[in-house]
């Protein structure tokens, strides 16, 4: 239900003062389209179904995520009926170059590329660790950082006056690499997550803190 | 350049790009425009028994979030609502005129043996390229048992589709809904049901 018409008291679209639950789709579908995909190109099992992407598809690049999480072919219908036929030429140039510069020849050298490495969570390194970066050229004082980080995150944005401007500066040692502030940031790239090097590899299935792993974790 | 063109279960077609079934594809007007402008295939608007669905006025909401437009698009349109006859006559002269493409017909019958044994030779006999089941769409034809009703319950899910893998030599495209707890389940059935 995309909303409620308050002056009609009734879902929307109304039809003679009244709705119903409709089909939903366009970009807002994309995120569970891709799962939903992903989930069946990498169970054994149902892996081997081709399939034919669809739910969000919008541009190339939403093109090639459905292709690399296990599309053999895609389905469009929002971004055509937003944009008319011709966003096909778009798409087709869009898709064609990047694989180029890839290197990929064919569509299936594209297809499932990302599905191995779409894992459960026990399966991510524990050790891994990436930390927010301000590039203080480009940044704009905006100061939103600061305030998603400090109310709902780990406050690891500082927020002080240098020659008199409020300047704000991530402090590494606190920063646990959630991404928040990068996703707020409005500019552009000012913001970016720098990953660490990594040691290690520990995920949860070898974690000491997970009562079911074979190393017994330390008291206190 | 790279080489974009690929092959879905035996369905061929020059680029990956594909319109739905929906408005785009629901006559030979659009379809052959859309081929035209290069896209590699479309799914026919959903096809069914006569007598043809009627349709609301008053389709479509949308999502609107800090000046995007349809970011999200919600319809409560129906499957076609023009005749059988007239669909199939349509997509067998689009076909004719474009064998490169890649021409899927969608079909939404009730949940019989009979009613999908009568459909699926005359969809064939437009020289279609592949079938694609409808059982994704959530209103209207759901409280018929058809659509959702049907993608929702993997039993109904594996006969349709052994039906249609039984009727036709047509590959058969298991349109799943993502109305459901677990896409494994209907895509297991599909693939039972598809002999896998
Ligand atoms: C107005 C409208 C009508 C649709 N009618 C059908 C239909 O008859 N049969 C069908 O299988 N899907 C139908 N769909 C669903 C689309 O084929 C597609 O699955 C959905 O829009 C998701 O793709 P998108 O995010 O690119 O729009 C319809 C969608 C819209 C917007
Ligand atoms: C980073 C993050 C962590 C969350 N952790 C929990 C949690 O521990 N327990 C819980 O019940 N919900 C958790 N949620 C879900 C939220 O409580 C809430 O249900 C969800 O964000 C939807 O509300 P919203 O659209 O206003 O964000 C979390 C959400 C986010 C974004
Ligand atoms: S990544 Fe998260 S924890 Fe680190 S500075 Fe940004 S908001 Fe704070
Ligand atoms: S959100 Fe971005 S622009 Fe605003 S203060 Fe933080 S880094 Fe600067």
């Amino acid at each position: 239900m995309v909303g409620v018409d308050l002056d009609a008291m009734a879902p929307m679209p109304v039809v003679d003062g009244r709705g119903t639950h409709g089909g939903y789709c366009g970009p807002a579908v994309k995120p569970i389209a891709l799962r939903m995909l992903g989930e069946i190109a990498r169970t054994p099992d149902t892996s081997v179904l081709p399939i034919s992407g669809i739910g969000g598809i919008s541009n190339w690049r939403d093109a090639a995520e459905f292709l690399v999480m296990g599309a053999t072919s895609l389905q469009v219908c929002t971004a055509a009926m937003h944009y008319g036929f011709r966003i096909v030429e778009d798409m087709i140039d869009g898709l064609s170059n990047w694989m180029d510069e890839k290197g990929f020849e064919t569509i299936a050298d594209v297809t499932g590329r990302a599905v191995p490495n779409f894992v459960n969570w026990n399966q991510l390194n524990l050790k891994f660790k990436t930390l927010a970066s301000i590039d203080q050229e480009a940044c704009i004082k905006c100061g939103l950082c600061h305030i998603a980080c400090e109310d709902t995150s780990h406050q690891a944005i500082s927020k002080t006056l240098l020659n008199g401007e409020r300047h704000y500066e991530v402090i590494d040692e606190e920063c646990v690499g959630c991404n928040l502030c990068a996703h707020v940031c409005p500019v552009d790239d000012c913001i970016t997550m720098v990953p660490q090097p990594v040691e290690d590899v520990q995920t949860w299935n070898e974690h000491p803190n997970n009562p079911m792993s074979k190393i017994p974790a330390k008291a206190g | 350049m790279a080489d974009l063109s690929t092959n879905i279960a035996g369905i061929r077609s020059p680029n990956p790009f594909w319109l739905a079934s929906a408005p785009p594809t629901d006559k030979e007007y659009n379809v052959r425009r859309a081929l035209e402008a290069g896209w590699g295939g479309v799914v026919w608007k959903t096809l069914g028994e006569d007598p043809p669905v009627v349709n609301v006025s008053s389709r479509y909401g949308a999502t609107r979030y800090n000046g995007q437009r349809m970011a999200g698009l919600n319809n409560i349109e129906l499957i076609t609502d023009r005749p059988l006859a007239v669909n199939l006559a349509e997509i067998k002269a689009v076909k004719k005129d474009y064998p490169d493409r890649a021409i899927i017909v969608s079909i939404m019958v009730p949940c019989v043996e009979e009613s999908w044994k009568r459909i699926l030779p005359l969809v064939e006999e437009t020289g279609a390229d592949g079938i694609e089941l409808n059982f994704g769409c959530p209103h209207g034809m759901s409280e018929r048992n058809m659509g959702s009703a049907v993608g929702q319950v993997p039993g109904y899910v594996e006969m349709v589709t052994r039906w249609c893998k039984q009727y036709t030599r047509m590959p058969v495209i298991v349109k799943l809904t993502p109305n459901i707890t677990n896409i494994l389940n209907p895509a297991r059935a599909a693939l039972r049901g598809g002999g896998g």
